[in-house]
């Protein structure tokens, strides 16, 4: 986050329970750098992150259970090589779980990693160029890395890829575009590498469309999937936004073909400052024809600069035509900290 | 030293006593004197020497504007323009002429330009006390006679005041219409999900299954809402068109089906709320669910709740670009196994 967005955080999106009615905004914006500090220099901008995750399984259901995932620990240090942040870079080390998928097998997780490390350069107003690791451009980046639209796209949290990208924008597109090489840290065998971009038409201040390509490929799996998104801010403070695309994976070695398509429907809703209503609607469909919607009204609070607290509570139900499962229930509260 | 104390006291009893008597005797003759202005200001038709009296008149308006008799202030101000000034009077009233460059040559146009500066100032105020949600015809006839007063002061040159007034009516006109209830029809077409038991039972009764549908369908109807800038009533209703997978819950007696084409009606009343944002409202409905379903019945068996009429409650957000209303609702039919959700599309007439 640079300093605008840091000042914006505090100054409009936080809620100002417990400052001094005293204060200022312009002192909020001030006050929003490392630990509440002003920027202690124009060149360096370090930052420290924090997620955790409560998680009820089976809310309200004899089997429920709970548990305490530390999602993210990050330490991001953005370095500016001038006065106007035309030339910068920006490295991002910290924790993340094993997934839960390795966690009952031998197969060695590293827990600390890389999540970016980049060089970047803006040197012409509304045209910039990126290169290292970060994540690949595609569809909409909610936060919910669980969400349809960033699972089944193998487009979550730990997967950033090293590579290079263009970004262009004036008042009418934004186009976005790169190719990548995986994540140099894994095995050559198991990196993706491909391009992907994405194009987005702005219909006017409020509202924009877009679609998105990503194809990638490694030695047991090859990745194409496109989608159409359209995004509108409603008043001040709140947004509607949609995805809906299809991802194809064939694998190599079996030659067999899967495809899934998915949907993303998200409400934000500003209630005053400091408090946001979210509601959420996820598809996810895949070739037998059986699917799942997954549907989340949620509450997210910032009660000060720097806490996020998030509470959601997710509905999953599956349709197949060999029969009726009960739905899930799951219960989540978010704890988000940054510094 | 007791003696001391009790003299403190006295004195105090006695301040404490003259204050009251003071504000009750200073109160009641402000009313005296309000009721005297006001009765002399009914008889000011009856005033024969009214011309020579301008200057108490004025005086007297004046103490009507500050005690808010706003119309008794007014009929003063009207009386003085009607009587001292009517040839020109008459002439600005009718006439589409600027007056602003003749106020030199006619100096009589400077009153003129100040008693309907008073005019509208006192109209504006009385506009303005008007209830919001009530449209009556008393706000109109007041908003003709501020309009009146914003046509002359701008032909008597007084542009600044003029502006003042028209941009106090037509904020005044913006809250009036927030408050105003408009209704429309708006057809709706949904996706609809749910999930609900039916029971199945041997016919000897030795023993009974709980059996799980899954729904999935359309919902296509009609709704109608009474809304204002903040607040939405709504009725709506919807036919089901679904098909429910069924496979055994809990029990001994074991039945699947899929496909299971089910009908049935859904619908209810609710309320929304648009006091944060008129494109996006949230809110809740108190619900109905009809269905009926052609579930095959085993040999031996009979079949439970193939047909039901159930009632529920659901949370709903509706995002709304234009005429065309999106809706994500989620809610429970007291009874049914888990939630019942729709999103529906609108377009509001």
């Amino acid at each position: 986050m640079n300093d605008y967005g840091r000042a914006i955080g505090a100054t409009a999106i936080a809620a100002r329970w417990f400052h001094d009615e005293n204060i200022t905004e312009e002192e909020l914006g001030k006050k929003s750098g490392f630990f509440g500090f002003e920027p202690f220099n124009t060149w360096l901008r370090p930052s420290l992150d924090y997620r955790g995750l409560m998680i009820k399984r089976d809310f309200n259901e004899k089997t429920e259970e709970t548990e305490w995932i530390n999602m993210m620990a990050d330490l991001n240090v953005v370095i500016k090589f001038d006065p106007a942040a035309r030339y910068f870079t920006s490295v991002t080390f910290g924790y993340a779980p094993t997934p839960s998928v390795y966690e009952k097998s031998n197969t060695p997780v590293d827990q600390y990693r890389w999540h970016e490390a980049y060089f970047g350069m803006r040197p012409f107003e509304g045209f910039g160029a990126y290169l290292g690791l970060m994540d690949k451009v595609y569809g909409i980046r909610i936060a919910e890395h669980s969400s349809y639209s960033r699972s089944v796209t193998n487009l979550s949290h730990n997967d950033q890829s090293h590579g290079l990208q263009l970004h262009y924008t004036n008042e009418f597109v934004e186009l976005t575009g790169g190719y990548f090489l995986g994540n140099l840290a894994q095995k050559e065998r198991l990196r993706q590498k491909g391009f992907s971009g994405k194009a987005e038409y702005k219909v006017n201040y409020k509202n924009s469309v877009g679609v998105s390509v990503l194809k990638s490929n490694n030695k047991f799996l090859d990745m194409y999937m496109a989608a159409f998104h359209y995004k509108t801010a409603v008043g001040k403070g709140s947004a509607f936004m949609a995805e809906y695309g299809k991802v194809v994976k064939e694998s190599i070695s079996e030659k067999t073909e899967t495809s899934q398509v998915y949907g993303l429907g998200q409400v934000y809703l500003q209630g005053t400052r400091g408090l946001f209503l979210i509601n959420s609607i996820e598809y996810l469909k895949d070739d037998t024809g059986d699917f799942r919607i997954r549907y989340g009204p949620g509450l997210q609070v910032f009660p000060a600069r720097s806490f996020e607290f998030r509470f959601e509570l997710y509905n999953a139900r599956s349709f197949s035509d060999t029969g009726s499962t009960r739905d899930t229930w799951d219960l989540l509260g978010q704890t988000h900290l940054w510094f | 030293m007791g003696s001391s104390r009790a003299n403190t006291l006295m004195v105090l009893k006695l301040f404490f006593i003259f204050m009251i008597a003071f504000n009750v005797f200073t109160r009641a003759e402000d009313d005296i004197n309000r009721k005297r202005l006001l009765f002399e200001v009914s008889n000011i038709d009856n005033d024969r020497e009214f011309l020579s009296n301008i200057k108490d008149y004025e005086y007297k308006a004046l103490l009507l504007e500050k005690s808010g008799d706003i119309d008794a202030a007014a009929k003063i101000y009207k009386k003085i323009l009607s009587k001292k000034y009517g040839r020109y009077n008459k002439l600005i009233l009718k006439s589409h002429k600027d007056f602003s460059d003749l106020e030199e040559k006619i100096p009589e146009l400077k009153k003129i330009k100040y008693y309907y500066t008073r005019l509208g100032n006192l109209y504006i105020v009385k506009y303005e006390q008007i209830d919001s949600d009530k449209n009556s015809f008393q706000a109109t006839r007041i908003k003709k006679r501020v309009k009146l007063f914003v046509k002359v002061l701008n032909r008597l040159g007084a542009e600044e005041t003029a502006e003042s007034l028209a941009d106090r009516l037509e904020e005044k006109d913006e809250l009036i219409k927030s408050y105003r209830i408009k209704s429309n029809l708006y057809p709706f077409l949904s996706y609809i999900s749910w999930q609900d038991f039916i029971i199945i039972k041997r016919s000897d009764g030795s023993g009974s299954s709980k059996i799980l549908n899954t729904f999935s369908g359309s919902c296509s109807g009609a709704g109608f809402r009474f809304k204002n800038e903040y607040n939405e009533y709504h009725f709506e209703s919807c036919y089901i068109f679904a098909q429910s997978s069924s496979s055994p819950f809990e029990g001994p007696l074991s039945y699947t089906q899929k496909n299971v084409n089910t009908q049935g009606l859904y619908g209810g009343f609710g309320y929304m709320n648009h006091s944060l944002l008129d494109s996006l409202s949230f809110g809740g409905q108190i619900n109905y669910l009809f269905r009926s379903g052609d579930w095959d019945t085993p040999t031996t068996t009979t079949l439970e709740d193939t047909s039901y009429l159930r009632f529920g409650a659901s949370l709903r957000t509706t995002f709304f670009l234009g005429s065309y209303g999106l809706t994500m609702s989620m809610g429970k039919i007291l009874d049914n196994k888990s939630s019942l959700f729709l999103i529906s599309s609108q377009y509001h007439f």
